[in-house]
């Protein structure tokens, strides 16, 4: 059996298993739940996240909240993808990532047409632009939107 | 080729500086089992792996270690915005600011310099995979003496995230060790090597 070779390191194939809801995921840094490790120095965390600033305008309210749901789908297909990447042929993988994935396009398109482009796919994607929509918005390590 | 996305992968909002928190974090920017020299490890390995499935991990795993290093580095940022001369002398962060100011440059927490003597690509596919397992251990390991001495939630709850995802990466490796095994004599796997005798595979995978 393979589990019984000498010299050589053995890892068990995970299982396609229980998953994280999108906002437990983000923060335990996986979707599955069997993966979940944690580190004893971690556990007197309060809950997770930090309290929100008070946003400064409805505006930047709405703009973190979108962005917000952003972060936790595309978390979702990250891990989704490594999974994908050593078990290709897992139904429940293939079909959690094509509905993830066609959620991932209608948010980002949204944020695009609301606020400003994340990638450069979203820019001038309206007639109305004027100007080159790629240089608006904070930058991503500015910590001032999300 | 790679495409830009205006964002981070998990946020960074830290409200309260700390350069000297800022100098132990920075190791993970630049150090020996930092997200740079991870990145550049898995992207390398790539070109040579034998099986298809592999090379892909490594691509998707090695971005992944390059939006990590975004993390990290907006997290460095971010403690040593906006110091004055008094408190970068306070903390110990002098050193740094005199030959960096208040820019980003990757070195470890002790100092040295990023390398690439960090990291190997040694063009054997067990070899290279055994190494990736080891090297998820060592950042592991890296976040937890971090946790055990950083208090702000704004800082822990990323190195929290980061640290797990050490796990994942690891688990997947070993996939891909099982996975490079298949196509190896099970009796003997270090009959040849897999990325450099190719002949020698079994069902040959890369074609």
């Amino acid at each position: 059996m393979e589990n019984e070779n000498l010299a050589i390191a053995t890892v068990p194939v995970q299982p396609w298993g229980p998953l994280f809801t999108e906002d437990e995921a983000l923060c335990t840094g996986t979707i599955f739940r069997d993966l979940e490790m944690s580190f004893f120095a971690t556990e007197d965390l309060p809950s997770t996240k930090h309290a929100p600033a008070t946003p400064a305008s409805q505006e930047q309210a709405e703009r973190e909240h979108l962005l917000g749901q952003i972060f936790l789908t595309s978390f979702y297909l990250d891990d989704l993808t490594l999974f994908l990447d050593t078990h290709p042929q897992d139904g429940d993988a293939l079909k959690c990532f094509q509905e993830k994935n066609t959620q991932r396009k209608a948010l980002k398109q949204q944020f695009a047409e609301k606020f400003y482009p994340l990638t450069r796919d979203c820019v001038c994607c309206l007639d109305k632009d004027t100007e080159f929509g790629w240089t608006k918005g904070p930058m991503p390590w500015e910590g001032a939107c999300v | 080729m790679w495409n830009y996305e205006k964002r981070l992968q998990f946020p960074v909002k830290i409200t309260k500086t700390c350069p000297k928190t800022a100098q132990l974090i920075i190791s993970q920017y630049g150090g020996p089992d930092g997200e740079l020299s991870a990145s550049m490890r898995y992207l390398a390995q790539r070109y040579t792996m034998p099986i298809k499935e592999v090379g892909g991990l490594l691509t998707d795993i090695g971005t992944e270690e390059l939006a990590h290093m975004e993390i990290i580095c907006a997290m460095v940022y971010q403690l040593t915005k906006d110091l004055t001369p008094e408190q970068i002398k306070e903390s110990g962060f002098d050193a740094y600011y005199i030959d960096h100011t208040t820019a980003l440059w990757p070195q470890a927490a002790g100092s040295l310099p990023f390398s690439a003597i960090e990291l190997q690509s040694k063009g054997d596919a067990i070899t290279d995979l055994t190494e990736n397992l080891a090297a998820e251990q060592k950042a592991r390991t890296v976040y937890e003496n971090l946790l055990r001495v950083i208090k702000d939630p704004d800082v822990r709850e990323p190195l929290k995230f980061l640290r797990a995802r050490e796990v994942v990466h690891f688990q997947r490796f070993g996939e891909a060790l099982e996975k490079t095994k298949e196509h190896l004599d099970a009796k003997n796997f270090y009959y040849f090597n897999p990325e450099f005798d190719k002949q020698m595979l079994k069902n040959k995978p890369f074609l």
